[in-house]
């Protein structure tokens, strides 16, 4: 079953992930739909939180939870674990534990659940001044978009991979203002040492 | 942007994010910025959990259109108003130019559309497809790879095991057809409003008042934009023939004359010049108001050529109108009615268990 965004009224669209295109009785705003056989499947069952049967003596007993069976290993770790402490990832299963240290340590980036680009906020920092209204900008954005293009010069820039064109751009622009002000800077202290 | 990484092939891509298809999931990126994405979210949808992919019409198309063409109502008064001075008339065409082209891109992409992905925990919006077609497109990507993660349902999948879609649409249930034309009160009012215009620019040659001349353009300018948003709403639709010919040829209407206008314009600026030093003298204080006068006041003999391309335009506009308000007035839209459940469907097997008891009501309390 799906439903109208528009009212939510009910759609019965195959589930042979076809592509069914209609109007919606009620709204009248058209939809399309292709529905699959996970919508009209039984949700799978939770693993019960506590088992009936403690693990008896000599049998492998999960690494986190002593009380509870270990029914599979960690591919990142090895340890054993039972099937709460489990997470599938694709064909790997690792625990929950690992889990949390490759998504904050960013070590795989199968995990990695977002990213800041440094290359594409030094490059807006460097082209900020060319707007009109922000031009008294550039003295603070000129060094900055430098020294973030420096400083992360070699940080991951997105999971698509892409080169360092942005960054180069944003020293080169940065590296341009930085030398017109200097100019400027230098031209009116000679006039000024002059009239002096 | 690159086309493929690792496992990945992309299938889709904009400012917003983009959509890439790997060996068992989806990945969905998500940008964040202003101009330029400032930051990235990734989210992985395996497919065997994808419960299906939809999508619905939404009315930015037509918003987007209403604006630029407003915008561009504006920089054509600024093209004509400027024609004396080249560099604005240069700035003024180019403004014209970007603009008009920006508004055939937004028609010609097709309707727009809001994507969603639904999973048994999850309703995710895809920002990176807004047009119907790339849509449709990637629906026809996307579901072999699911149907191939997903085992199929015993004896139910089948087409026939799926009931009519009758009971919510009033169109046909086949892939990339357009549901049939429910009728439209605006479609109606353009068309009529559209073939009062013709009318009214037919008798505007006639009769030499500037009054009905400022009328006349008052109701082809409200013909204009009705014409356009009628357009825009049934694109999307099977329309009759004599609809569709009467809307786009009213279309098409509008580009003639727009043309017819400006050689109109230059000829009347000519005119004008020949009638004498004191008529050059007022056209050289304000051109505009000149031509204006000499065309809503002059008589038919007067106009020459002019009258007679008005007449014809005037007649054009007013019978292709015409021909599309019957089949605007007809509506087709069936009435809906219930719809029966899916056979197999946990909806209706939960309508009527098979093997559980009912359990004995308790018993109430004196």
């Amino acid at each position: 079953m799906a439903f109208c965004f528009s009212c939510n009224q009910t759609i019965p669209a195959p589930v042979d992930g076809s592509l069914l295109v209609l109007q919606c009785a009620n709204c009248g705003q058209s939809n399309g739909v292709a529905a699959f056989p996970a919508s009209v499947k039984a949700p799978v069952q939770p693993p019960p939180l506590v088992p009936e049967t403690p693990p008896a003596e000599g049998e492998a007993v999960c690494f986190y939870s002593p009380n509870r069976r270990a029914t599979t290993a960690c591919d990142h770790c090895g340890v054993l674990i039972s099937a709460p402490w489990a997470a599938a990832w694709g064909s790997d299963t690792v625990c929950l534990k690992c889990l949390e240290h490759l998504r904050e340590e960013r070590k795989d980036e199968r995990f990695i659940s977002g990213r800041t680009l440094w290359d594409n906020i030094a490059l807006a920092l460097a082209l900020t001044p060319f707007t009109i209204a922000l031009w008294w900008a550039v003295f603070v954005t000129a060094p900055a978009a430098l020294i973030l293009a420096i400083r992360h010069w070699n940080t991951s820039r997105g999971l698509v991979p892409r080169g360092r064109g942005r960054l180069i751009l944003a020293i080169v622009i940065s590296l341009v203002q930085i030398g017109g002000i200097t100019a400027l800077f230098f031209g009116l202290w000679t006039a000024i040492s002059e009239d002096f | 942007m690159k086309k493929a990484f690792g496992d990945y092939q992309r299938v889709s891509a904009n400012g917003k994010g983009s959509l890439w298809v790997g060996p068992d999931h989806l990945l969905v990126i998500e940008s964040m910025g202003f101009l330029l994405p400032f930051s990235e979210k990734y989210r992985r949808i395996d497919f065997s959990n994808i419960q299906d992919l939809s999508w619905t019409t939404t009315r930015r198309r037509a918003r987007f259109s209403v604006m630029f063409g407003i915008f561009l109502a504006i920089v054509v008064w600024g093209l004509v108003a400027n024609r004396d001075s080249v560099p604005a008339l240069v700035i003024w065409g180019a403004l014209t130019l970007i603009t008009a082209t920006i508004l055939v891109i937004n028609v010609v992409r097709g309707p727009t559309v809001d994507f969603r992905v639904r999973t048994a925990v999850q309703l995710l919006r895809l920002r990176s497809i807004t047009r119907q077609r790339k849509a449709e497109a990637l629906i026809h990507s996307i579901s072999p790879h699911c149907l191939a993660h997903q085992a199929p349902l015993p004896g139910s999948s089948t087409p026939e095991a799926v009931p009519p879609t009758t009971a919510l649409a009033s169109a046909p249930s086949i892939a990339g057809i357009k549901p049939t034309w429910p009728g439209s009160k605006l479609v109606l009012w353009a068309l009529l409003i559209q073939a009062l215009s013709g009318l009214l620019t037919v008798t505007d040659v006639f009769v030499p008042s500037s009054a009905f001349t400022l009328g006349e353009f008052a109701v082809g300018l409200t013909a204009m934009v009705l014409i356009v948003a009628a357009l825009t709403r049934s694109l999307r639709f099977q329309l009759p023939d004599a609809l569709k010919t009467a809307l786009v040829g009213s279309t098409i209407m509008y580009g003639i004359g727009f043309v017819l206008g400006i050689v109109i314009f230059i000829s009347a600026l000519v005119m004008t010049v020949q009638n004498g030093p004191e008529a050059f003298a007022t056209m050289r204080r304000d051109p505009n108001h000149a031509v204006f006068q000499f065309i809503a006041e002059s008589s038919f003999d007067e106009l020459g050529w002019i009258a007679w391309s008005l007449l014809i335009y005037g007649a054009f506009t007013a019978i292709i109108a015409a021909v599309g308000i019957p089949s605007a007035l007809s509506r087709s839209a069936p009435e809906a009615t219930t719809p029966p459940p899916v056979p197999g469907s946990l909806e209706a097997a939960s309508v009527s268990p098979p093997d559980i008891p009912k359990s004995p009501e308790p018993p109430r309390a004196p």
